[in-house]
């Protein structure tokens, strides 16, 4: 995202930082982008509608078309590289912050994380079984990681200060 | 009998000739001051020290980055100020609560700051003059998980370099 026309927009770069086009030009901030596994879509979040939402948009098209409809607060999606789900952060009524993972086709929604404290920040493994995340439901924010299903959630570590926005990488380091 | 009122009428009318001319005013003569010693004439800085106008913090709604109408009023008053020190610059930096997550946050506290110096150049402060820059949440004010705390964290705060 960058916000030198005045509003927080998104833009595609190359890796050296030089812009070739901008990508959205709604009112309303957008942030937040995540690319799916084929590189012709990417999801992102915006305020356009009124509240942060997740929204999907085709880069060649240019068309977006809301994805989250739950709640108010639908933040730092992260695209499965399976490619059929995102998972985000959704703030629920407790004002809590939970990991939920939507179907991209269906638009199914399911919790994956409850009543431990805030969880955000999700990052899927390279093969889409593992999520990490940032949770402080131990007090400072550590990382933890968990299946694609919500299952087998543990602390992956817990350094001085706070931990948050894991990102996998998706260098193969087996070969 | 026929020639009383007319002496009575012709005395009715006389005007009255006044003299107009202002009387001259005696001034009193002020006690002669003594010259005092020529000092060596010193270069101050040319902005007086940052008022207490610009320590104050503007507030702002939840997940919102527009000026309520105190922090508009509160505005109007930095702009004076810097209208008066012309060559003075300023950093504002946007700050948000705890509860929104740090990415969304960074740049919500962006918004802010962004919001107050477009205010502040609508009113004809050079932009220049303002640099921006948002902690997202990473820097409260106030620790405790309260609606207070949190309000006072919605801030955007101003430091005069």
């Amino acid at each position: 995202t960058l916000s030198f026309s005045g509003d927080q927009e998104i833009y595609l770069l190359t890796g050296s930082g030089k812009i070739i086009k901008r990508l959205t030009s709604m009112r309303g901030s957008d942030l937040s982008p995540t690319w799916s596994p084929d590189g012709k879509k990417f999801a992102f979040v915006s305020n356009r509608s009124g509240s942060a939402q997740i929204y999907i948009q085709d880069v060649a098209s240019g068309k977006a078309r809301r994805l989250t409809y739950e709640g108010n607060y639908n933040t730092q999606p992260s695209w499965s590289p399976l490619g059929d789900k995102i998972a985000f952060a959704s703030q629920g009524a407790d004002g809590r912050h939970n990991i939920n993972v939507i179907d991209v086709e269906s638009q199914e929604q399911l919790q994956l994380t409850q009543e431990a404290g805030d969880n955000e920040g999700p990052s899927w493994s390279p093969d889409g079984s593992l999520i990490v995340f940032s949770s402080n439901r131990e007090g400072p924010s550590r990382l933890y990681v968990m299946t694609a299903f919500g299952t087998d959630q543990r602390r992956l570590l817990a350094m001085k200060g706070e931990q948050t926005n894991p990102k996998w990488s998706m260098n193969d380091f087996t070969n | 009998m026929f020639v009383v009122p007319g002496l009575m009428f012709s005395v009715g009318c006389q005007k009255k000739m006044v003299d107009a001319t202002p009387e001259p005013v005696v001034k009193e003569e002020e006690p002669v001051k003594e010259e005092p010693k020529e000092e060596p004439v010193v270069v101050t800085p040319t902005y007086k020290t940052p008022d207490i106008v610009m320590q104050e913090d503007i507030y702002y709604d939840f997940d919102k980055s527009t000026l309520t109408p105190a922090a508009q009023d509160n505005l109007l008053r930095k702009a004076e100020w810097l209208r008066e020190n012309p060559a003075a610059t300023a950093t504002i930096e946007g700050h948000c609560d705890e509860r929104g997550t740090n990415e969304y946050n960074l740049a919500l506290g962006d918004r802010r700051a962004e919001s107050a110096k477009a205010f502040l150049a609508d009113l004809g402060i050079d932009a220049a003059r303002l640099t921006t820059i948002s902690y997202g949440e990473e820097r409260p004010v106030c620790p405790q998980q309260s609606e207070e705390c949190w309000a006072k964290n919605r801030r955007s705060h101003f430091i005069v370099n």
